[in-house]
């Protein structure tokens, strides 16, 4: 049994995790342990003094944000030490930190892993950083038995016959093998290896580079220049001042999406990431190994969810404005109401005086036309709204809440939406319109969170209304709750809580629901924090009334 | 002919002080009495302008109770005044729900005084015809209660549109008697032909 397992732990590549929140340290050691060895520890000293004793960690993944020695510190001198240079390590840094990733990847780190820690992706890259390390150990094994035969034979200065000549071409195929092996590591997880020699401008790419780039077995002669104009006219500058950084040994990595346009087929989008793997005495890259892959389908559904994005954004623009011209249109038409009626009483009186009189009538008539500028402002940015068909509530809340999660400015909100059943009842509206609707009432009860609440909790749900034909949603927060004061209503324009907050978005949305023939009201959370209400009618089997068409009937006579 | 000295009444509920006196002064132009009020509240405390009112020229938004709640308000009431609504707001659903209620019109501000005197005089001549058909109805009413029990029997049948010789038959009655009781009839009614029975009995219950 012991033999089997010192075996075992002989295969098991050992990974050291160094992170000073104890949680972390569990965490990942617990996602890790059932197939690698683990250590652990908190300290960056520590890291050091491990890393350079047996057995030698095969990866560290190292959180930068650490007391007394950080990471780029604890990085830069496992870099130093020739017996721990070698060891690959993953940089964990948190969400969005571009610069600490680009700096750490600068410092030599292979990769890093965001926080929030999100398991499947740590296995995915650990794993691809194990297999790359155990293909680069098995290169260097072999490369060393062949270095080592090269140089006995050449010292020996013999004469090469046919049974050496044999030996050699079976360390060749040897070689040959264990490229393979590497190619396939590299491959199985989907990604496209290629080797750039910088000196003699030599580019060697695996079968799964090739078909990415959609290069032709012929294309020899100066690849790299080659590529780059293949490029689209917009990406050529970026890959090559990259590589004029890495020749000019500004940094050692590159990192990089291109779109490669191809003869007779949609532009592809490449994703890379490489670094140099030698260099020559003096310093100058000599080879640049780099891994590819196609992000085309990522980059199409980025682009999507952008374009949903800007169309909901665009749609809350119009609704904005809708209002403030509905607001203005308000304000402006009673003064103007009263000129209308001022000047028509004053046309009575000097009715003996044509003169006057016809001054007089303009007047009123360029009250009158002022007016309908702001009825015309009202009604354009209502017209440009999208048409209703009917839609199913469950839908609608679960995208509002997948976009809230995926907006990194609400990382600590928790939106519960267990309460809002596929079952409800579709309802007959303007998807945009109602979405806006959701998200604002979310994104208010997550503004509206307390500060010392580590978690902002927004809860939504569904139920039959208190009429027939009713469907109720209400949006829940546990936050500082309303103003007790009778005067405060959320719902007129220009009233707001917040410091910056223009004091519309309520207003919007209590325009929108009534708009599609329902209500929105609040009440106070028993537990503390506000519940916003809203109904709106089921949508029925009968043909929905055309709300153009109502506006059209009742035209008003001019 | 005595009642076309009394004027019209009609009320204005306009919070906006300037907008307020400028319908006073428009419909000042119509030979009318008008009265002005700053909220509902004030509207329904006046001693008897309410139940007098035959047109209200009113705001939709207004603090307190809105024009609309009015509105639903009066039409719980015997004589409701016609409406005229006013807004600033033009609120589609709200106009709608408001004609659907009996509202005469739904004017957005600002309008021409033209537009405004047109809306309330027709409210007026709505409800003058409105009085006048029910002046009739009153008087046919009291008519119809002179007849005799056997006269209105008789009335019934005419109005079915049997002929004189046809009802003596089914009553059994001679032809010269119920020719007797036609002309009581016609007399007591103030009709002159069988036609104009018909279109004022059609006009009344029963």
């Amino acid at each position: 049994m012991a033999s089997q397992t010192e075996l075992a732990k002989a295969f098991t590549a050992t990974i050291l995790i160094v992170d000073d929140a104890p949680e972390n340290l569990t965490v990942l050691s617990e996602l890790l342990q059932p197939t690698y060895q683990v250590l652990a520890t908190h300290s960056g000293k520590r890291t050091l003094e491990i890393a350079a004793s047996v057995p030698k960690p095969d990866l560290i993944l190292l959180d930068v944000m650490m007391p007394e020695m950080d990471g780029y510190a604890v990085l830069a001198q496992l870099k130093a030490n020739p017996t721990t240079e070698d060891i690959p390590v993953i940089f964990v840094t948190a969400m969005d930190a571009d610069e600490d990733q680009r700096r750490g990847l600068d410092l030599g780190a292979l990769d890093y892993i965001s926080k929030p820690l999100r398991p499947s992706i740590i296995l995915a890259r650990v794993r691809t950083q194990i297999d790359l390390k155990r293909a680069r150990d098995w290169m260097r094994d072999q490369n060393a038995i062949l270095v080592a035969e090269v140089a006995r034979r050449v010292a020996e200065n013999e004469v090469i016959n046919l049974r050496e000549l044999s030996e050699r071409s079976r360390t060749e195929k040897e070689l040959r093998e264990s490229e393979m092996r590497w190619q396939f590591a590299v491959e199985s997880h989907g990604d496209a290896m290629w080797d750039w020699d910088a000196d003699k401008d030599e580019l060697f790419l695996t079968a799964a580079a090739k078909e990415l780039f959609d290069l032709p077995d012929t294309d020899s002669t100066r690849p790299i220049a080659n590529l780059i104009a293949r490029l689209h006219p917009d990406d050529r500058a970026a890959l090559q001042g990259q590589i004029d950084d890495i020749i000019a040994g500004k940094t050692s990595e590159w990192l990089g999406e291109w779109r490669l346009s191809r003869p007779g087929g949609m532009p592809r989008w490449i994703a890379t990431r490489g670094r140099v793997m030698t260099r020559a005495a003096n310093g100058r890259p000599q080879r640049i190994v780099s891994i590819s892959h196609d992000a085309t389908q990522r980059k199409r559904r980025e682009a999507e969810a952008g374009r949903q994005k800007e169309l909901v954004a665009q749609q809350g623009r119009l609704v904005l404005l809708g209002e403030l011209a509905s607001a203005l249109a308000h304000e402006i038409n009673q003064p103007l109401t009263a000129i209308a009626g001022f000047s028509a009483e004053c046309a009575r009186r000097i009715a003996d005086n044509p003169r006057a009189l016809e001054l007089v009538r303009t007047i009123e008539e360029q009250a009158i036309r002022a007016g309908e500028i702001a009825w015309r402002m009202r009604g354009f940015a209502r017209r440009q709204r999208l048409g209703r068909t009917a839609l199913s509530l469950h839908e609608i809340i679960a995208g509002v809440a997948k976009w809230i999660r995926m907006d990194s400015s609400y990382l600590d909100a928790v939106i519960d939406i267990t309460g809002v059943g596929s079952h409800l009842p579709q309802v007959y509206g303007d998807r945009v319109e109602l979405e806006q609707v959701l998200f604002n009432l979310v994104r208010n009860g997550i503004e509206a969170g307390l500060p010392n609440v580590k978690e902002q909790r927004i809860a939504i749900a569904g139920r039959p209304g208190e009429r027939p034909g009713e469907v109720e949603i209400s949006v829940t927060d546990w936050g500082c709750g309303l103003p007790a004061n009778a005067d405060f209503d959320v719902f007129q324009p220009f009233t707001s809580s917040k410091e910056l907050g223009l004091g519309l978005g309520l207003t919007i949305c209590f325009s929108i629901i009534e708009g599609h023939g329902g209500h929105l009201w609040t009440t106070a959370n028993p537990e503390g924090g506000t519940i916003f209400h809203f109904t709106l009618p089921e949508a029925g089997p009968a043909v929905p009334p055309n709300a153009e068409n109502i506006q059209g009937n009742l035209s008003y006579r001019q | 002919m005595s009642k076309q000295a009394v004027k019209d009444c009609v009320g204005v509920v306009e919070d906006d002080v300037a907008v307020r006196e400028a319908l006073r002064l428009m419909l000042g132009a119509l030979n009318i009495e008008v009265h002005t009020y700053a909220s509902a509240d004030d509207f329904l405390d006046d001693a008897d302008v309410p139940s007098r009112c035959a047109c209200l020229v009113l705001d939709v938004r207004l603090p307190g109770i809105s024009g609309i709640e009015l509105h639903n308000q009066l039409l719980t009431q015997k004589r409701v005044p016609a409406i005229v609504f006013i807004t600033g707001h033009g609120d589609i659903p709200m106009a709608v729900e408001a004609m659907r209620y009996g509202a005469v019109d739904f004017l957005q501000k600002p309008f021409r005084e033209q537009q405004l005197l047109d809306s309330v005089q027709k409210a007026l001549a709505l409800k003058r015809q409105e009085r006048k058909k029910r002046d009739q109805v009153e008087t046919t009413t009291a008519r119809l209660a002179c007849l005799t029990p056997r006269e209105r029997e008789v009335l019934s049948k005419l109005l079915l549109g049997f002929r004189c010789k046809e009802i003596a038959t089914q009553m059994g009655l001679a032809t010269k008697t119920l020719d007797q009781h036609r002309a009581n009839i016609m007399g007591k009614m103030r009709a002159t032909t069988i036609a104009e029975l018909m279109s004022m009995c059609n006009s009344t219950p029963n």
